[in-house]
Parts: C-alpha cells; structure tokens; sequence
C-alpha cells in the first residue's frame, strides 16, 4: 500500500467495505490494517467483523488484543449503569442512555469490542439537580472542583460538569440535551424525551432508533464541522444497518428535517456511503437533498471528511513522521490485603484509564 | 422496624470464579470485573448465599449454629451484607 | 536466519533504509533507525535473533529517529516512534538503545493484551520456570542477570506472558537491563561476558544490558510452567531472608504486578489462578546478591 493512496482506499476502510477483502492483503497490508487499528481504535471492531474469515495467527492475535481492551472497556460500562442505577432510582429510575451505554445496554452488535470511555446520561433538565445530589451522596465527586470554573461551567455551557466516581474513578456525564455542549444548536428536546423506549419497564430507556442515530451523526458533523472521528462513522453505519427497515427509512429524514439536522445527516449518509459502503436506499438519499450544502461547501467537505476521518499514511513509509504526543504510561497502584478484619477488595488502578483521546467525543 | 428483613441472594457467576487456598478465598465478579480476598467468614456468608437466599437473620443464625463464638453480632453482620451488596457480589431479592 | 548474518554494515544500512525485521519473542517487529552506534548496540546484543521472513508481517513498526530541524545537528536527539505514536520526549542520541528498549517495552504494555502481562522476570531450569514478580528496583533484573550467567534459561527480564489458564508462561528473551552498581556487580560474576556498553545519566541512572544467551533466545517458543514465585526485594543493610506466602497473598500481589489483569477480566482470573494453582509462593528480601542466590536454590531445589 502506497504512502500517498487516497483515504477512501485505506486498507482498514477496504476490509470495513468487505470483510473477503481479508484474502487479498499482502504482509505489507495487514501491517498498515494494525497501525490504522491502533490509530482509529477500530482493532474490536475489526475483529467482530472479520470473524468468519481465515486470518493469519498474528493478525488474530492483534485483533484480540484490541477486543479485550474494548470489551473490558464495555463490561465496565454495563457495570457503570447497574450502579448509577441504584443510586438513581428514586429520583430517575427512567433516565436515558446515549451512545456507547445504550448500545452496550441493548446488546447492539456495534457495543463488541468498541472501546468506551465516558457513562452519557440524559434527563430532564429539572431532574439534574436532585440527581447530582444523589450521586455526590454514593462516591461519586466533581472533576471540576474549582468554584469559580464550577459556575462558569454551569454558567456557560448550560451543563452539569462531568463528574468522576472515587473509586472505580470512571466519568459521569449527565445531559438534558443531545446537541453537543459547545454546538450552537439548540434543539426541542420534548420529542425526543417522549420517543426514547425502555429496555425494560420501569428502568433506564435509550433514544428511539431514529433519535440515535441523529445523534451519532449530530456529533460527527455539527455546526458544518467534522467533529467526530472514523469510530464514531463505523457506529452509523452500524445503527443503520441494524435498525434500517420501511418505517425506520421513511421517518429519518423527516424526523432530521424538523429537528433541523438535516445537513449532519446529509453529510453522515453520503460519508458513510462512500467510505464504508452502508447500503441506503435511494429514496432517502433523495430526500435528504433537502438540506445539500451548497457546492463550494460540499466539493470542501468532500476532500476533507476523509482525510479528517482516516489515517493517511504511516510515516513508517516515509521520513518526517507526524507526532503525535502522548507522555509517559504512569502507573500508580494500591493494593488492600486480606488482613482487614471483614474482606478486601482487591483491585489494579491505574492512573492512565482506558479513556478515549482528547481528540474524540 | 423492618417489617419485612431482605432476602439476600449470591451472584450465581462466583461459582465459577472461586479459588480456595489454604483459607483464603479468591474470587472474580464478572459483572464488576473487581477481584475480591476473603476471609473465611466472608466466604462462608458467600458459599450460603449462594446455596440458597436468606435474610442476615437467618443468616447470622445458621453461622452461630454451625462454628460458635465466633460469629458476628446482627449489626456487625449489616455491615458485611450492606459491604457486599455495594460491590455486587449479593443483591436482594425483589 | 539470524542477525548474525548479517554484518554490522549491513546492519546499519537496512536500519536506515528498509528496516530490520525480527522475531523478538512472540512479537514479529520492524525497526529503522538513523544513529550509527544504535546500529552497531543492536547489531550485538540482537545478534541470536532470527528474522522475519519477508511474507510475515510486523506487528510493531518502530523507528529511532532523528528529527528535522536544530536537534537534528545540535545536541543531537533522536525520537522513539510506533508507526506515528511518540511515547516518550525527545532523548539524547546516544541514548537510543535503551529508549528502544523501553520503547519496546511500551509497545507490550500498551497493545499486547493477547496475553495476561505481569511485569516481572522469569527464568526456567528443569523445565519449571521460577516467576520474580516486582516494582522497578526490587533488584529483580540483577537476580535474573545472576541467574542466568548460572546456567538458567531466560523466559524474560521484563514480562511474564501467560495466555492460558494451562500454567504456562511464554518467553521474549531479551537483553536484561542492569542499572547503576548491578552492572558492576554482574559484571564480575563468574561467566559474565556479554554486557553492552554503558549509557550514562539515562532517566533512570547508568544502564548495561546483558546480552540474552543463544541458548535461550533459539528457544523462544518453548514455553515453561510455572512453579515457584518470588517477591523480590532489595534493601540495603537488611537482612537477607525468604519467608513463604500464601497462595492467596501471591495471587494479590502478581496481580498488582500486572498492568492489564483487570483488562482481561474473567480471562485473567483464570490465567493467574492456574498459575498459582502449581506454584509455591515466597517474599525475599536481600541486600547481598550471593546470599539472595542462596535463599532461591533453597526453595528452587527439585521435589
């Protein structure tokens, strides 16, 4: 694979098209397949995907490298939720799971192996108060714990600031919207509250189908920016082909219009079929010209949302390579023997957690 | 006070990740991913809990029957099945 | 074919060009670097090592190189890369050997979860291999380095790799770090011949490495069970003592050791059980190498 190919011929993008790509690839492939693996977080996904082919043994054991981390990545998560939901019952027995949490949660095949970071929550903005009482209550802690940057946080983005569980020292955020805190946009979150669907009665709900994939592709893409990264396009492409049916099909595109997302969506259908070929029936391609860009706009998104999204080229191949920083591993570690008197709890904390990059959502 | 004691019942995964060495317990919850060390006492409590669901009562009664002295007063006993329930490794049963 | 093969000039070119391609323990890895006297540190210590045949690919492309600009030509530096990730700051150039090492060693934590990791030694004599879990400066690379020149087999300096629950752990032979006074105290041990060069004033002080024995780099793919478990630890002036642990103890403290047995879950519950499951554990603690090597053959000794 030539350094200078274009990104839409990425050799990971070709086996995300089509896993038979697999018996094509030479040593020199699958060498690139594990750096844009690393570099995109896809190495689970991957795995899942190509599951059904004859891979070679080092490429089946750097694919299950990248699986565990993430699966570990998603029990922690389904954990995570079992025990706000404890703490939360009284108050909000009903709130509402977004992205990896709700996919996780509904056992959508796209949770296998995708890393997770961060426990999304969505309420009813007057809920949050009592439920932010109710969390500082049981472990959890403010990340945030300046006052001044407290209110200022509060203030500005209209957002609880994230908040940190002590022990297990995993991150909760709680939303009353779904646009992301620094769009400009400001959606009717009334609808969406009243779609979103329980996983089971009486407990915490997720988006309806539409809803969520509308806001997978409203952090891609919003305020006419790429935002998102290639996981958060493979999430797309994967609710779409899980949820894809007649009514799922006629409603997208008038549920986006009148939430006003329909260029996000625009964008997300035309990137996700050029780039990981998801079958979308034309019907709604058309519909969705409604909110095409106009061209200078769309031939701009058109060269950069590909080269935003994929790994361009390995610096391996040639000199001057792009850095990329990312300090030292610190490793910190505390460890409670079985000489307390009722039982100990042993567990490895680390002070690097498997969290997402800075650059991702 | 209680009018109805709660009835405890152990994770059914901890069978299958439970290592006895010379007393000491070590055991896995999957759904926590958390390891735990325990001592015999809490492991007796686990080992029933998971033959069978009982309240700390019943509890508490059966373990003074079966080694004597040793065991803990009903409020210590609170103590251990609230501790447990924090890390998942019993719930109530609804 | 080994690097062996290679000449030293050889060597360097191919760093400079293609790349050097080696089979470092389980890990199939690429490297290209500039520096001259990398190429020639390399070109020694790896020398048993066996490389890749041109249609297996690496699983780690690593570069050692200089970067544009000033540094370039002016107190040189070199830069340590995966593909385009840069773990470590800049180091001087004539540090490039050990920041490849512990670049390396990066790489392993970080992407390596195939295998339940636990940062320790692991030697192997009668086919049972002895695990010396411990923190940097417990004086575990010294032990291993001793126990080596002695006639041990080295599984690793660095890692135990287990990637079952069968007891078995699988080595990556590799030059053994020896830090500050340990290269001076290996270095006049009886059948002490290998050791690299000394780099100066790294982050972690004076560091040598003992080159890996033939014999235990050609037998990379043979795995050792686990038997016995020490918990090393150096302190000056204390009395050299090695008192047995519990399994459980062990367990807890192994696990610790480990950067990525929570990751594995379940999986690492399994592994390191059946691990403990055939080992005896102990803690030693020791401010005399000899008399540490003593208090091992104590509790190594066949049953």
């Amino acid at each position: 694979m030539s350094a200078r190919a274009a990104p839409d011929d990425a050799v990971l993008l070709q086996l995300l098209r089509s896993p038979a790509a697999a018996r094509e690839l030479s040593p020199r492939d699958w060498e690139d397949v594990f750096w844009q693996a690393r570099s995109t977080r896809l190495g689970g996904r991957l795995r899942r995907h190509l599951r059904d082919e004859n891979l070679p043994p080092v490429v089946q054991r750097r694919l299950l490298a990248a699986f565990t981390e993430a699966e570990y990545q998603r029990r922690q998560m389904l954990w995570e939720i079992d025990r706000l939901r404890r703490v939360i019952a009284a108050v909000a027995p009903d709130f509402i799971l977004l992205k990896g949490g709700a996919y996780a949660a509904i056992g959508l095949e796209i949770a296998l192996g995708r890393p997770a970071g961060d426990l999304d929550v969505m309420v009813p903005f007057e809920k949050i108060a009592a439920i932010e009482r109710a969390v500082l209550a049981n472990g959890w802690e403010h990340v945030i714990i300046d006052e001044y940057d407290q209110r200022y946080y509060r203030s500005w983005m209209h957002e609880l600031p994230p908040l940190c569980h002590r022990d297990r020292e995993t991150e909760l955020d709680l939303h009353h919207a779904i646009a992301p805190r620094t769009s400009r946009l400001r959606l009717d979150m009334g609808p969406i509250f009243k779609a979103a669907l329980p996983i089971e009665p009486g407990g915490p709900r997720t988006l309806a189908p539409i809803d969520m994939v509308l806001h997978c592709v409203v952090h891609l893409f919003h305020d006419g920016e790429i935002a998102g990264s290639l996981r958060d396009l493979v999430d797309f492409d994967g609710l779409l082909r899980h949820f894809g049916g007649n009514e799922f099909w006629s409603n997208l595109v008038p549920r986006a219009l009148a939430l006003g997302l329909g260029r996000p969506l625009f964008y997300g259908l035309r990137y996700a079929k050029r780039l990981l070929a998801t079958p979308i029936p034309e019907a709604v391609t058309r519909a969705c010209e409604a909110a095409r860009p106009s061209p200078p706009t769309l031939a701009l998104m058109d060269f950069a949302v590909p080269r935003a999204l994929v790994p361009a080229a390995s610096p391996w191949a040639s000199a001057g390579a792009r850095i990329s920083a990312f300090g030292l591993y610190v490793r910190s570690h505390w460890l409670r023997m079985s000489m307390l008197p009722l039982l100990a709890h042993l567990a490895r904390k680390s002070v690097r957690r498997w969290k997402p990059r800075p650059s991702e959502a | 006070m209680k009018a109805q004691e709660t009835r405890w019942s152990a994770d059914t995964q901890l069978r299958q990740y439970w290592r006895c060495w010379d007393g000491e317990t070590m055991v896995f919850l999957p759904k926590s991913g958390e390891t735990h060390c325990l001592n015999a006492l809490a492991a007796s409590v686990l080992q029933r809990l998971g033959e069978r669901a009982m309240t700390a009562s019943e509890l508490s009664a059966l373990l003074r029957s079966e080694g004597g002295g040793d065991a803990p007063n009903s409020q210590e006993f609170d103590a251990l099945l609230r501790q447990f329930d924090e890390l998942g490794l019993i719930s109530p049963l609804a | 074919m080994k690097l062996a093969a290679l000449s030293e000039d050889k060597v360097r070119a191919d760093l400079r060009g293609n790349g050097i391609r080696l089979r470092i323990g389980p890990f199939a890895v690429s490297i290209k670097a500039d520096d001259e006297a990398f190429a020639s540190t390399l070109h020694f210590l790896y020398q048993d090592f066996p490389l890749l045949s041109s249609n297996e690919p690496s699983e780690f492309r690593i570069r050692v190189d200089y970067p544009n600009g000033l540094r370039r030509w002016w107190r040189r530096q070199v830069r340590f890369y995966l593909d385009d990730v840069q773990p470590f700051e800049p180091f001087p150039s004539r540090l490039a050997l050990p920041f490849f090492e512990w670049g390396l060693n990066w790489c392993i934590y970080e992407y390596a979860h195939d295998f339940l990791i636990i940062h320790a030694a692991v030697v192997e004599r009668n086919g049972r291999a002895l695990l010396m879990p411990a923190v940097p400066g417990s004086g575990k690379s010294t032990l291993c380095a001793a126990l080596v020149i002695q006639g041990w087999r080295l599984l690793s300096d660095e890692f135990a790799l287990i990637r079952a629950a069968d007891g078995r752990v699988w080595p990556i032979p590799r030059p053994i770090g020896l830090k500050e006074k340990s290269i001076e105290i290996i270095r006049k041990l009886p059948g002490a011949v290998d050791i690299g060069p000394t780099f100066m004033d790294t982050r972690k002080g004076n560091v040598a490495h003992l080159r890996p024995p033939g014999d235990s780099v050609n037998r990379a793919n043979e795995p050792a069970t686990a038997a016995r478990i020490i918990f090393p630890r150096f302190q000056r002036g204390a009395q050299n003592q090695i008192e047995p642990l519990s399994k459980a103890s062990g367990f807890a403290k192994a696990s610790d050791d480990s950067f990525n047995y929570e990751l594995l879950g379940a999986a690492g519950f399994d592994f390191l059980s059946a691990v403990i499951d055939n080992s005896e554990c102990f803690d030693l603690t020791f401010s005399d190498l000899q008399a540490a090597l003593d208090l091992i053959e104590t509790v190594v000794a066949d049953s």
